[in-house]
């Protein structure tokens, strides 16, 4: 298993918009990938999971990847968690 | 009851009327009209996370009326001023998302009406738009409503003729498995 963290920097948090490109990146992997805010936690392939986590701006994201391509997957996410 | 207590009873604060519901075409499968307007295509949305169904299959109405509604019965998931997230009774998820880049306005000609974990019916009115708001910061207002987990289901369709009008309540889009 891969786990990393990330801070939301987006003035307006984790909303539609980086939502879908979250959840479009993470599909394209056989891991699983979970995201965790707080007590809150959401595969990152659901859109509505991961709008429900509610992640502001300054929120620390924990990303854990498993499964046979999780070091690639890890890396393609690192690359999309810009928002 | 003495004459005075009548000035003794503290002033309840006005509270916001909570608007009243519409009737909704609910059944299972059915996502009901957000809004009243016209009908289109989630392919005709002004924004490629939209129109790409990124964020699902669906359709969205171009409002004619600042009064949106849920559009299935189900659990408030996700509450973000523009946008409210409900988990349906039946399995579908929906999305509706007020106009395109709103999320900018932080809340600002919304007014919300429902809460992360409320029961809604299909009907039941969930977000306010104030659309002279939305115009001034040069922001599309449609409203899109679309259905966040369509992987599990065979097809999301529209219900009806694109370019229609519909009235809020009214069925616009079948899910099957």
């Amino acid at each position: 298993m891969v786990t990393f963290s990330y801070t939301v920097r987006g003035a307006m948090g984790l909303h539609a918009r980086p939502v879908a490109e979250l959840a479009t990146a993470a599909r394209a992997w056989e891991s699983e990938i979970w995201i965790v805010v707080g007590a809150r936690r959401s595969s990152a392939r659901d859109l509505m999971g991961l709008m429900a986590l509610d992640a502001r701006c300054g929120d620390e994201l924990a990303v854990s990847v498993a499964g046979p391509d999780e070091d690639a997957a890890a890396e393609a996410l690192r690359e999309v968690l810009t928002f | 009851m003495g004459l005075f207590d009548v000035f003794k009873k503290k002033e309840a604060p006005a509270a916001p009327a909570k608007p009243a519901a519409v009737a909704a075409e609910a059944a299972a499968g059915v996502l009901c009209a957000p809004v009243s307007g016209r009908v289109i295509k989630m392919t005709d949305v002004p924004d490629p996370v939209f129109s790409g169904e990124v964020l699902g299959r669906g359709c969205a109405v171009w409002p004619e009326d600042e009064m949106v509604y849920a559009p299935v019965s189900g659990t408030v998931t996700v509450t973000m001023g523009h946008a409210v997230g409900i988990q349906g009774d039946d399995g579908v998820e929906v999305l509706v998302h007020v106009g395109v880049d709103t999320v900018n306005l932080q809340g600002k000609g919304f007014t919300g009406y429902v809460k992360q974990g409320d029961a809604v019916k299909a009907g039941d009115p969930v977000i306010k738009m104030d659309r002279a708001v939305i115009a001034e910061a040069g922001y599309a207002d449609c409203v899109v409503l679309a259905v966040s987990n369509t992987a599990e289901f065979a097809s999301v369709e529209l219900a009806v003729e694109p370019e229609s009008t519909v009235a809020a309540g009214a069925a616009v889009v079948k899910v099957s498995k």
